[in-house]
């Protein structure tokens, strides 16, 4: 059985600073991390192959050169194979589903495909319904967890609980951040990933598409600030603090 | 399939119904009325799309917040919501009328449809605005999205795609004023389900626990820094108020809490009636996990920490002095 896993980069919300006066967002250190929810994604493809036999991992990353750490931290984490998909313009979610898709294709026969539910940074929410529809397949989303027992079977956010439900294979299915275990990365592996595995490079000649599928539909124009945040009340001491609670009713 | 004409001019903005329990969800109104306002200012008809069973009668409710034209698909097999044969009834209506611009509300029915529907017809998508408007010169929707957790906005165009697509969260266009003289048409729409099958099936409820689910349904939080000064103080204050303890992320560093009990980007993001910062300086990459806090009160002994800015009381000073003073007065 093939689980694929996408993954995305996206810039360590650490090294950015936003000024809602200067209407700016800073990039202070320029640095990459896997998004979170990616790595939940990538923790329920672990949980699956190890409760069954011959699961292969496979994690794909569209972006350009920078990807390769995110792909060799998705090897750390249990994928067996890592393919960067090379893409230097700025594609937006159906170029970069038409990527994926078409990758997916390539790879032969894929039982199961995982998502991050919505990255952390200016995730759009879209990839896992998009490659759902572009592969013609089931789409479960927003799932905290999944397992496979020929079928897919996932625990999905509804309301304030979680609901049950399963579809046949192949199928999509997206991961919760909130999912992810906070389990770092094994240490020898990371080592491996980056001395002894190799991440394998798909450009999009290799990808039968048109130029129809690489062209973008949504684009950003810019980055729009709320209002600074009204200063709170400065309070003196503990007494008033207690006056304060009371009269906000936060405490009896 | 058959390929969509965008030659002749469509002039309408769509809205895709939503119902709960026999009703029009109140977003569906909202966003009938913001139609309304673009269509005004484009020329444009608002033409609204409502599946479901038995909900012929509640298409009339859309005329007075703004609908020219309600198509209705009313089918038992319609009654709850599954993929596979709602988007066969729109995607059957939008090849037969091709839709210039499109509204979906972003919610787990409209983030399950609109990439789909936005895959399948090739049109721009912006999901989870929360403002959208038409560029009347371009042609297009520009709508904003939270970037960060809502730290900024990335502001996104549809402009040069065929077709325009937006996913909509509540509030964006406020509340509808109706309008009793405004009256529309109905028009009730052939249900062909040949040979589509949902294929999700629903199980039941189920328990299932997150990694870390107790910081985030807290109601009182106690959260310390670096600068807290003394623990145990703070961890008194969390027993007598009934509050978890939790912290930033330097905290683990000084193992005061916990990796579980981190709140910010990489940790919890909360929603506590009650958050007590003790000795954090309000990094945004904290101040995002607490956004969803009702009451926050910050103590901290430099006055430019960024965090006595955004607390609801702010107290320049010893944490921990303040924390015993708080344990006196509660007592
Ligand atoms: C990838 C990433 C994710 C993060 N996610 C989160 C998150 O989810 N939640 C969160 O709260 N934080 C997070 N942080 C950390 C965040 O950026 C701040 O550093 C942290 O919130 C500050 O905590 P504080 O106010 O207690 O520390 P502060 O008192 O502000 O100290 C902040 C920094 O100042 C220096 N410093 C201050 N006082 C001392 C001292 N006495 N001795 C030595 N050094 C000192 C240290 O460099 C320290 O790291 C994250 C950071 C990274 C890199
Ligand atoms: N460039 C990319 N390469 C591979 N997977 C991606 C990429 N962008 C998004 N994804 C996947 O789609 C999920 C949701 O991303 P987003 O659309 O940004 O919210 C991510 O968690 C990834 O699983």
């Amino acid at each position: 059985m093939k689980i694929v896993v996408c993954i995305k980069q996206l810039l360590d919300p650490r090294g950015i600073t936003v000024n809602r006066k200067a209407e700016k967002v800073f990039v202070i250190r320029e640095e990459y991390v896997l998004d979170p929810a990616s790595k939940a994604a990538l923790e329920v493809a672990e949980q699956i192959k190890a409760n069954a036999a011959a699961i292969e991992i496979i994690a794909l990353s569209v972006g350009p050169a920078r990807v390769d750490e995110a792909l060799r931290e998705a090897l750390a984490r249990g994928a067996d194979r890592a393919i960067w998909i090379r893409s230097d313009s700025n594609p937006d979610p159906k170029v970069i589903t038409n990527l994926l898709a078409a990758a997916i294709k390539q790879l032969g026969p894929i039982d199961l495909v995982l998502c991050g539910d919505r990255s952390l940074d200016t995730g759009s929410g879209e990839i896992a319904a998009r490659l759902a529809e572009a592969l013609d397949w089931p789409q479960i989303l927003r799932a905290a967890k999944a397992e496979v027992k020929g079928r897919v079977l996932a625990a999905i956010v509804q309301h304030s609980g979680f609901v049950a439900v399963e579809t046949p294979l192949p199928a999509v299915v997206s991961i919760i951040a909130e999912a992810f275990s906070g389990q770092h990365a094994n240490g020898g592996r990371l080592m491996d990933a980056y001395k002894k595995w190799q991440v394998e490079t798909w450009t999009t000649e290799d990808l039968s598409l048109s130029e129809d599928d690489l062209r973008t539909s949504t684009i950003k124009k810019e980055d729009a600030f709320p209002p600074a945040r009204q200063p709170g009340t400065k309070v003196r001491n503990a007494k008033d603090l207690v006056v304060m609670l009371k009269q906000e009713k936060i405490i009896a | 399939m058959k390929r969509l004409n965008f030659s002749e001019e469509p002039r309408d903005i769509w809205v895709v119904a939503e119902t709960h329990a026999g009703k029009l969800a109140p977003l569906t109104l909202e966003l009938t009325y913001g139609a309304r306002t673009m269509a005004d200012l484009m020329g444009f008809y608002v033409k609204v799309a409502l599946s479901g069973s038995d909900v012929t009668d509640l298409a009339s409710q859309l005329f007075p917040v703004g609908a020219d034209r309600v198509y209705v698909a009313d089918d038992p097999r319609l009654a709850e919501f599954a993929v596979e044969p709602w988007l066969k009834v729109l995607s059957d209506l939008f090849v037969s009328q091709p839709p210039e611009f499109a509204m979906l509300g972003a919610t787990s029915i409209g983030d399950a449809l609109a990439p789909r529907l936005a895959q399948r017809f090739g049109a721009g998508l912006i999901s989870r605005c929360v403002m959208l408007k038409v560029d009347d010169f371009e042609r297009a929707f520009v709508g904003r999205r939270a970037a960060f957790g809502g730290e900024y906005y990335e502001v996104l165009t549809t402009a040069g795609a065929k077709s325009h697509f937006a996913t909509v969260l509540p509030d964006t266009f406020g509340a509808p004023y109706p309008d009793a003289s405004r009256y529309g048409e109905i028009e009730s729409i052939a249900v062909n389900l040949d040979g589509v099958v949902a294929k999700i099936k629903t199980i039941g409820p189920v328990d299932y626990a997150l990694p870390a689910p107790k910081l985030k349904n807290a109601r009182r939080i106690v959260s310390v820094g670096r600068q807290v000064g003394d623990i145990d103080a703070a961890k008194s204050l969390a027993t007598k108020l009934g509050a978890e303890l939790a912290g930033a992320r330097e905290a683990i560093d000084e193992k005061y809490i916990d990796e579980s009990h981190v709140v910010g980007v990489t940790g919890e993001r909360v929603s506590a009636d009650l958050y007590v910062a003790l000795g954090i300086r309000g990094d945004t990459m904290h101040t995002y996990g607490m956004k969803g806090a009702r009451y926050v009160v910050a103590v901290h002994p430099d006055p430019d920490a960024p965090i006595l800015k955004q607390a609801d009381a702010a107290i320049v000073g010893d944490p921990a002095k303040v924390a015993k003073e708080l344990i006196e007065l509660l007592n």
